[in-house]
Order: C-alpha cells, then sequence, then structure tokens
C-alpha cells in the first residue's frame, strides 16, 4: 500500500516519460528491457502509463471516498445527535439509496451525470455515502448518552459544539478504519466504471480504462489486460488488508475474538466496505 | 410470523415506491431537456419536438409525470428506446433468462465453493488449509472482476482453447462468466461459513456429540452444518445484490448478451428509457429478493420475528 501512495506521489521521477507518446514502430513490444510491462498498440510504455495511472486512479478514488466520509459522517452525526423527525428522514434516506445493489447506484449517477472521471468520483463518492451514514449514526447514539456527553450538555454547550468537539472525535477511529476499506472498494468501483467507458477517456492512462483498451488485443498481447488489473488488485489488497489490521488494532473486542478463534472478519466487511465495492 | 411478514412487506412498499420516483427522477434530472435528447445530434424543428413533449405528458406538473410512469410501469410499458426505437420491455424481456441463468449459476458455484472451503478452513483451524483460505479469501475480495474475467479468458479461452472467449449463444459461454462472478462472493462465503463453524464448533452440544462417540461425518454434517446454514443462507441470499451489479461487469468482459450489457450501452449511448428500465427492474428485484430473505431469515430463526 505504501507502494501504491509512495508510486502516486512520485509518479512523473519513477517513469519520467510522456504516457500518451506514441511510437507506432514499437507496437505491441512484450514486457522486456528497456519496455518492464510492455508496449501498446500505439507503441506508448506500459509502465508509464500505468505509474503515472496511479495517480488519477488512486486520487479519483480518495477524492470519493473523502466525499463519501465527509457527508455520511456528517449525515450520521445529525442524525444519531438529534434524533426524532431528523433522524427518521435521514434513515429514510440512507434506506432508499441502500435499496440499489451496490455497483448500480453509481452507475444509475454517472447515467444522469454524464460518462467522465469526474462524474465517476462523483458517483461513487455519493454511493459511499450511506454506508458511513449508517456507521456513525450508531457510534453517535452510542456516545451521546455518555456522562462527558451528558455533562457538556448540562454546562449549556450548543448542540453543534458537542457533536464537533465530544461526540466526533470518539466516532472519528472507526470511520478512519471504514474510509480504508472503502477507499479499497472506491478503487475498485472506479476502476470499473471506467472499464465500462463510463469514467476517464482513452487515451488517459486511468487504470480501467487501459484495461478496457487492453481487452481488444488479448490474442496478440496478454501484457495489456494483464499489467493495468495487477496494479488495481495490488492497490486493492493492500487497502483491504490495512483496514483489517486498523480493525484489528482498534477495536479490542475483535482482537480479543482474533485471539481465541485465530481469524475470520469476513461479516464484519458489511459496514462501511461494502457501498462502492464492485 | 403474519404480523412479522406483514411489518417487512410494509418497510418494502415504501422503498419500492422511492425507488421508482427516484428512477423517474433520472430523465428530469439529466441536464437538458429530454426530447431533445432522444434525437442527439440532429434535432427535429423546435414545433415537432413541442408536439412530441406534449405527446409524452413532459408538460403536465411532475407528480402527475411520475403517476402515469409509474401507471404505465406496472403494465409493463416501459417506454421506447431513443436509440433502437424497440420498446424497452421487450429488450430487456429477451435478454433476462439469460442474465438469470448467469446469476442463478453463479450462486450455486460460489455457494458450493464457499461452503466447502469455509468448512475446511474451521476444520483445520490455525494450520495451513484455513491460512491459505484466508489468503485466497482476501485475494478473491481483492480481484477486480473484469480482470479475474480477462485472465479467465486468456487461460482458457486464447492458452488451452477449451471455452468460448465471449458471446451468449450455448450454455458453455456460460461458464466463464459465471465463474468469473462466483469467485468473489465464494471468498466472502468461505470467510462468513469459516467464522459461523469455529464458533459453533466450540459449544456444549458439539462437544456432547463428539463424546457420543458419533462419527466425524456426521457431527459435522449434521450438528455443526444445520447451525452454520442460517447466517450462510442469509449472506448467500443478500449476494444476489452483488451478483446483479457484478453481472453489469462481467456480461461486458464477455460480451454476455444480458441486461447488463443492455443497461451499461444504454448508459454509454444516454439512452434513458432503457437505461430507467433496467435500473428499475435491478433495483425492484433487489429490493424483492431482500425482501424474501427477511422472511426467510424469520422462519428459520424465531428469535428474529420476535425481535421486530
Amino acid at each position: 500500500m505504501a507502494l501504491v501512495l509512495l508510486t502516486a506521489a512520485f509518479a512523473p521521477w519513477i517513469a519520467p516519460g510522456d504516457p500518451t507518446a506514441m511510437h507506432l514502430a514499437e507496437a505491441l513490444r512484450p514486457p522486456g528491457p528497456g519496455h518492464p510491462a510492455g508496449t501498446d498498440n500505439f507503441g506508448r510504455d506500459v509502465f508509464t502509463r500505468i505509474v503515472q495511472g496511479t495517480r488519477l486512479s488512486i486520487g479519483a478514488s480518495l477524492a470519493a471516498v473523502a466525499i463519501a466520509g465527509v457527508f455520511g459522517t456528517a449525515l450520521g452525526l445529525v442524525s444519531g445527535y438529534l434524533g426524532g423527525w431528523v433522524d427518521l428522514l435521514v434513515q429514510r434516506l440512507v434506506d432508499l439509496m441502500l435499496a440499489f445493489p451496490g455497483l448500480l447506484l453509481a452507475l444509475g449517477i454517472v447515467a444522469v451525470l454524464g460518462p467522465g472521471l469526474a462524474n465517476v468520483m462523483l458517483a461513487v463518492g455519493i454511493a459511499g455515502v450511506p454506508g458511513f451514514a449508517r456507521l456513525v449514526r450508531g457510534e453517535t447514539l452510542a456516545v451521546r448518552s455518555r456522562e462527558f456527553v451528558l455533562a457538556a450538555k448540562s454546562a449549556g454547550a450548543p448542540a453543534f459544539r458537542i457533536v464537533l468537539r465530544h461526540v466526533l472525535p470518539n466516532v472519528a477511529s472507526r470511520v478512519a478504519v471504514v474510509a480504508t476499506l472503502a477507499l479499497a472498494g472506491a478503487i475498485l468501483a472506479t476502476a470499473s466504471l471506467s472499464y465500462l467507458g463510463l469514467g476517464a477517456q482513452p487515451p488517459t492512462p486511468a487504470w480501467g480504462t487501459m484495461l478496457a483498451d487492453g481487452q481488444k488485443y488479448i490474442f496478440q498481447a496478454w501484457w495489456l489486460p494483464t499489467m493495468p488489473g495487477l496494479a488495481i488488485a495490488v492497490s486493492v489488497l493492500g487497502f483491504n488488508i490495512l483496514g483489517d489490521g486498523l480493525q484489528d488494532a482498534l477495536d479490542p473486542r475483535i482482537r480479543r475474538l482474533r485471539a481465541t478463534d485465530g481469524g475470520g472478519s469476513g461479516e464484519r466487511r458489511g459496514d462501511g466496505r461494502g457501498r462502492g465495492a464492485a | 410470523m403474519g404480523r412479522y411478514v406483514l411489518a417487512r412487506i410494509g418497510v418494502a412498499v415504501p422503498t419500492l415506491v422511492l425507488v421508482s420516483f427516484c428512477v423517474f427522477l433520472m430523465l428530469r434530472l439529466v441536464p437538458g431537456d429530454p426530447v431533445r435528447l432522444m434525437f442527439g445530434m440532429t434535432p427535429p424543428p423546435e414545433s415537432e419536438m413541442a408536439l412530441l413533449r406534449h405527446e409524452l405528458g413532459l408538460d403536465e406538473p411532475l407528480l402527475a409525470q411520475y403517476a402515469a410512469f409509474l401507471d404505465r410501469s406496472l403494465h409493463g410499458d416501459l417506454g421506447v428506446s431513443y436509440r433502437s426505437k424497440e420498446p424497452v420491455a421487450s429488450m430487456i424481456a429477451d435478454r433476462l433468462p439469460r442474465t438469470l441463468r448467469l446469476i442463478g449459476l453463479s450462486l450455486v458455484l460460489a455457494a458450493l465453493l464457499g461452503l466447502s472451503f469455509g468448512i475446511l478452513a474451521a476444520l483445520h483451524s490455525g494450520r495451513w488449509p484455513d491460512l491459505a483460505t484466508s489468503a485466497l479469501a482476501v485475494v478473491g475480495v481483492s480481484i477486480p472482476q473484469f480482470w479475474l474475467g480477462l485472465m479467465l479468458i486468456l487461460l482458457f479461452a486464447v492458452r488451452l482453447h477449451w471455452l468460448p472467449a465471449a458471446g451468449s449463444a450455448t450454455p458453455a459461454h456460460a461458464v466463464l462468466p459465471a465463474t468469473t462472478l462466483a469467485l468473489g462472493n465464494a471468498a466472502v462465503l468461505a470467510r462468513v461459513t469459516r467464522s459461523a463453524m469455529v464458533e459453533i464448533l466450540g459449544q456444549d452440544f458439539v462437544r456432547t456429540a463428539w463424546a457420543k462417540g458419533l462419527p466425524p461425518a456426521r457431527v459435522v454434517g449434521v450438528h455443526v452444518l444445520k447451525n452454520v446454514l442460517i447466517p450462510f443462507l442469509t449472506l448467500a441470499g443478500l449476494q444476489l445484490g452483488d451478483l446483479l451489479s457484478g453481472a453489469f461487469v462481467v456480461e461486458n468482459v464477455f460480451g454476455y448478451a444480458g441486461i447488463g450489457q443492455l443497461g451499461v450501452y444504454a448508459m454509454a449511448q444516454r439512452d434513458f428509457p432503457v437505461t430507467q428500465g433496467v435500473v428499475l427492474l435491478a433495483a425492484t428485484g433487489y429490493v424483492l429478493v431482500n425482501l424474501v430473505v427477511d422472511v426467510l431469515y424469520g422462519l428459520v430463526d424465531p428469535r428474529i420475528r420476535y425481535d421486530a
């Protein structure tokens, strides 16, 4: 995962070439010296495109998770802390969004907004909101009746201040864990939508777009669909493992369970990562 | 039980109404004029478009338009494709059986693989089959479906020539897409089966069964498995939603002519009646499946329905 983030940060130094520069004489070269991941049908270096595409793909996924995290957390805090009709309204909205299976919600939003990487980012972000909202609402309900919140309330602190100063810090660690897992889901979702032709358009080196382009040459050039897919799989795997690790480290209850039964965290997945995962 | 079922239906029906309203709003939220969108780059004269706007009821109040949309949808009229000019309902009806076959096959495959690997891991908890299954499961949920599909095409169609690479003409064409769709879900099911089974293996009634000297096949097959099946079946049912959205991707990888391929093509072409039809069908199907799963869950586990 560190490798993926470092690659995104230092992409222009790792692979300094132009990812869209064509060299038709060198088209469809297999991986070898000079071209570690081969070249595509326009003779563009696949390694350069993957490395420079890291920024786009990871950047778009980070933005999507930021949108989901900020709006989801805000909705969850308001809904959980205020309760009453606000809670009811937010929960109906969340239920409604969860009535669309995973990727379909993002697909529907992109259908309305039109194809393009920015719209995909927004769609994956919006589709991720209900996961965060539900989680944060649950955590807020638990924190709301704790002594320090009651003390702040009786001291006359306004609701806005209590939520920001006392409730939010207590739910932040769970949000961070779920955001890591959600990032894995967002990478998959943005790549899926780009693969389907609804995201970044060629010649932009986004991983999903490269894979879709590479599929046309699957019979002549195995590396074209293989290499970008490896980049996606490694990134998603990295964030999944980090998320699982963080969850175990921050949740003593799960750490205890781990100690007694030796593993098994699959069912906890449902809480935040489900949305947006392809 | 009757009250429990009614309560679940009471939640599902308003959700369906809201879902249909959202799908109806899709076309209204698109920037620009829906009638102009119908004609793409070559719009007819404004007078003709105004007439069409009136015929389609686009000059009516929003709620009246929604009522008409709902009425037409309930009568199986989902409009006419902007591009092919075919009725959307018949386009969907042509392709739906193929998607259902794909999803059904994937579900069976995912359930068999998930259950087998989950049981294997739980019976060897902490040893290498367990660790290998856990590792495979993490990899399984991390691999993008479209990439897995392409890798299966490379191996089984390009290298080994065992199966067709693309298309949907014969049953053999469904094998690779169904496998692609199943593997990620099998990984999740294996993890759940494993952790449910580890928990049940440690309970008193299982210890008693061992102490009575029952053969292992009977202890695992009857006493343990029966209890593992409750969480397993629930999750398998809920995974139908994942399979459904997975079908949108996988059908496109394999050029498999189902509703997922139709839906994505319509989205890319901005063919809104087809997009609306497919999204409405998929979301309705998902809500109904969730309802059935909830009811079945209440049937197998009475605690659920008393809590509700």
